[in-house]
């Protein structure tokens, strides 16, 4: 499965925005959505929002790069409005599990 | 007393299987998704169906003849809705991955050789007890069913560890962590229910002597019951106190 829209735009905004090449800034982008339990495959881009917001920021401080708060917040703001991708809105665990809760 | 409490075990083991699993199998109706259906059904078939059929023919109170068609008929319902939990698990969880296919196959096969290589041994078999020897090739299944619950319990830990991280985000519904949780627990329950008959057939010996082992698979049984019961039908006060629990934490 490959990896979500969402998560593509992210890597390319720091990519673009920020000193981080495309390996590096795609593993900081992964380590916080592993932090939340997320997976690059499945992430909507209303939870890649939500990581950027409130992970990711510290990832980007810890790796030197300057006034990460900001802008993680325009990344999450660009997130927000993307369409959810057909691999995001696949069946996933928490999709199957909700369901047959009723 | 412990039989009191394994018959107690026995039938909210059915109980809650049953009703949980046709819950499930309405559920798939309305929602044309093979995953539900899919899980009512092994729940349901495993319940409902298979080990009453292994219980009743393996009584002894059946003539011969129609024990070992009884106990036949209950060995390929549980080879089903074994095969069921290994193809449900890999629908889920693992949907896609080579060795977790490779994995179910390798499942699916032993129970089919269980089933196949039993059948022949019940249909010579001279009297009930033989169903349940150590020698009967029907123990395969038991073993394929153990590899088929704890694989499914360790996967329901890894999503609820994960989904409970999303959680402390407000990027998870508590219930859904919950229900993963129980799954996970489900999963050991059943395998507990499972291995000591298992272990202690293949060593030889036999599973009525051992009173820690039924005791073991009496506690089990109800806790499986308990934890189904949570996870697919929780009552309204489960449902407040696990969405309460998660509002405090948050």
């Amino acid at each position: 499965m490959a990896d979500t829209e969402a998560f593509d735009f992210v890597c390319g905004e720091l990519e673009a925005r920020t000193s981080l090449d495309r390996l590096a800034a795609r593993g900081t982008v992964r380590i916080a959505l592993k932090q939340a339990g997320l997976d690059s495959r499945s992430a909507t881009p209303e939870q890649m929002a939500v990581v950027v917001e409130k992970l990711l920021t510290t990832e980007l401080t810890n790796r030197g790069i300057a006034d990460a708060a900001s802008l993680c917040s325009q990344i999450a703001q660009k997130a927000r409005r993307l369409q959810s991708s057909a691999s995001a809105s696949a069946e996933t665990p928490d999709a199957v599990f909700r369901r047959l809760g009723g | 007393m412990l039989d009191a409490l394994l018959l107690l075990s026995t039938v909210a083991f059915i109980a809650a299987g049953g009703v949980v699993g046709w819950r499930l199998l309405r559920l798939a109706q309305r929602t044309r998704q093979l995953t539900d259906f899919i899980v009512g059904f092994m729940l349901f078939d495993l319940s409902a169906v298979a080990y009453p059929l292994v219980l009743w023919g393996g009584l002894g109170n059946l003539p011969i003849e129609r024990a070992r068609w009884v106990y036949i008929a209950g060995a390929f319902a549980m080879a089903i809705g074994w095969a069921g939990v290994f193809v449900f698990t890999v629908r889920v969880f693992r949907p896609g991955v080579a060795w977790a296919r490779g994995l179910a196959a390798f499942g699916i096969a032993l129970l089919a050789y269980g089933f196949v290589a039993g059948a022949r041994f019940d249909l010579q078999a001279s009297d009930a007890s033989a169903f349940t020897s150590p020698q009967n090739p029907v123990f395969w299944q038991q073993g394929a069913a153990i590899l088929a619950y704890g694989w499914t319990g360790l996967e329901g830990l890894r999503c609820f560890l994960q989904a409970r991280k999303r959680l402390a985000l407000g990027l998870a519904d508590p219930l859904v962590v919950n229900r993963f949780l129980l799954w996970a627990w489900s999963g050991v329950f059943a395998l507990i229910c499972i291995a000591p008959s298992f272990v202690i057939g293949l060593s030889g010996g036999d599973l009525l002597r051992h009173t820690g082992a039924r005791f073991a698979t009496a506690v089990a049984g109800f806790a499986f019951a308990i934890a189904t019961q949570l996870a697919f039908l929780p009552p309204a006060a489960y449902r407040r106190w696990v969405s309460g629990g998660a509002a405090v934490s948050a």
